[in-house]
């Protein structure tokens, strides 16, 4: 019944690309400022919600073992919807893809290089991005493995050196829950459920392609909780450095308290690692996106991904530049839209409404190969 | 295949894009799509259309090999 995969990757590389998709956009505009000082518990609970979720998706991917988001779609609705609704998941993923490399060509034109074109940036990450993919799953869950004690200890040591710079305030985290649980929840559903959590969805296009699938879906939850617990971390950095009206007003609030870091008066503009983190967090997500897409299209074009690999990447370095006139603009559309009408849809709705139809389908192939069996 | 597959998603994208426009800002569609292929004065958006048009290029050279490498298999 399962189609026989090719490419495999670990558990371990699993998590490692989990971890980094998840800390990638976080890390460039930070999450839960509306809550203000109570950001840190609004992320504490979508991260448990989040988990949630991602059990839910692992779990009808271990309906048919083997098959990716693509396929399980086609099994459900048949051939032509199937194709139909999988067009729109491709178009999902790529359109998501291109916001993604927005957020970063923003943070580097606006921060680091501040005369370079943001085509310029565009053009040459997306590239990286394809080159990754045009050599595989393996290579790139083998990149993300490379990077990642770099990541893991870049972002650690961040928050060390605030405490030792005393810009640590404690007490801008004070009144905690001054204002009730209700704006919590109200920021936790669909905003930070969505965004970074629901966006793992993609990874139904990654998992069946994980060596030991049987223990995906706990490797998966721990990740989640795990990069759920490094954003509780980083929110709390930036709170605490910067006060929570200061974080409600900066763009990029990781870098901004970074560059607060002081140590000795000698080691200073320490931003560069956020950037290192970002630049990583960003490359990542980008590409599971670009895969997901890439992966829908093979499937529903009949075409090896690898032919569609840097025609496609050329658009979505083009789509970047063009989906907002700027920064402002990308921000807007990335509050008001996105996570009610393009999230929620294909995160949430989506699976849910698939899920019966997968479970009977599934139970009545069994009863029809068991009859056959019986005979 | 494969140049279907770059104008089928190129088209698809912009159509989105001016769509969420349209939605977001309230303004009418023919307005969305001129913006979107209007040239900025200062802009360099010539470098994005110069690798968007080098991704078509590429797609149409793509089908050709694919096409040539079926007529071998079957020849």
């Amino acid at each position: 019944m399962s189609k026989k995969l090719v490419e495999n990757i670990s558990l371990w590389q699993l998590a490692v690309l989990m971890f980094t998709f998840e800390i990638g956009s976080v890390a460039v505009v930070g999450v839960g400022t509306d809550t203000k000082q109570d950001a840190w518990i609004a992320v504490g609970v979508a991260t448990v919600l989040g988990a949630g979720l991602v059990w839910f998706y692992v779990y009808l991917l271990q309906q048919l073992p083997g098959r990716n988001l693509f396929e399980m779609i086609t099994f459900c609705f048949g051939k032509w919807l199937g194709k139909i609704i999988g067009l729109l998941y491709v178009y999902y993923f790529l359109y998501i893809s291109a916001r993604v490399l927005r957020d970063f060509c923003e943070l580097i034109t606006s921060v680091i290089f501040e005369s370079t074109p943001i085509e310029v940036i565009s053009i040459t990450m997306v590239g990286i991005c394809a080159y990754m993919l045009y050599l595989g799953l393996e290579v790139f869950g083998r990149t993300g493995e490379v990077f990642i004690p770099y990541v893991f200890t870049f972002i650690i040591l961040i928050g060390l050196a605030i405490l030792f710079s005393g810009e640590f305030e404690l007490k801008n985290l004070l009144p905690i829950l001054g204002d009730g649980f209700g704006p919590i929840l109200k920021h936790v559903f669909p905003r930070l459920l969505t965004f970074p959590f629901g966006e793992l969805v993609t990874f139904m296009v990654i998992i069946p392609y994980v060596s030991h699938f049987a223990k995906a879906a706990k490797v998966s939850v721990f990740t989640v909780l795990v990069s759920g617990f490094i954003i509780i971390y980083g929110t709390l950095i930036e709170i605490a450095s910067l006060g929570a009206r200061q974080m409600e007003r900066t763009v990029f609030p990781l870098l901004s308290a970074a560059r607060e870091i002081s140590l000795l008066e000698f080691i200073e503009r320490v931003d560069l690692i956020i950037v290192f983190v970002v630049m990583f967090g960003i490359i990542t997500k980008v590409s599971v996106f670009l895969y997901g897409g890439l992966k829908g299209l093979e499937h529903i074009m009949n075409v090896p991904y690898r032919y569609m690999v840097f025609p496609i990447s050329m658009i979505i370095g083009y789509i970047a530049i063009q989906i907002s006139a700027n920064n402002a603009e990308h921000i807007e559309e990335g509050i008001r839209f996105i996570p009610l009408y393009m999230h929620i849809p294909f995160q949430i709705i989506f699976p849910i409404l698939m899920a019966p139809l997968l479970i009977w389908k599934v139970k009545k192939q069994k009863r029809r190969s068991d009859a056959n069996g019986s005979r | 295949m494969v140049t279907f597959t770059f104008s089928v998603i190129f088209a698809g994208l912009l159509l989105m894009i001016a769509l969420i426009d349209m939605f977001i800002w309230q303004q009418s569609f023919y307005q969305c799509i001129s913006k979107l292929f209007a040239l900025d004065q200062g802009a360099n958006e010539g470098y994005v259309i110069a690798t968007a048009a080098a991704g078509f290029i590429y797609s149409i050279a793509m089908d050709y090999r694919i096409r040539k490498n079926k007529r071998s298999q079957q020849s």
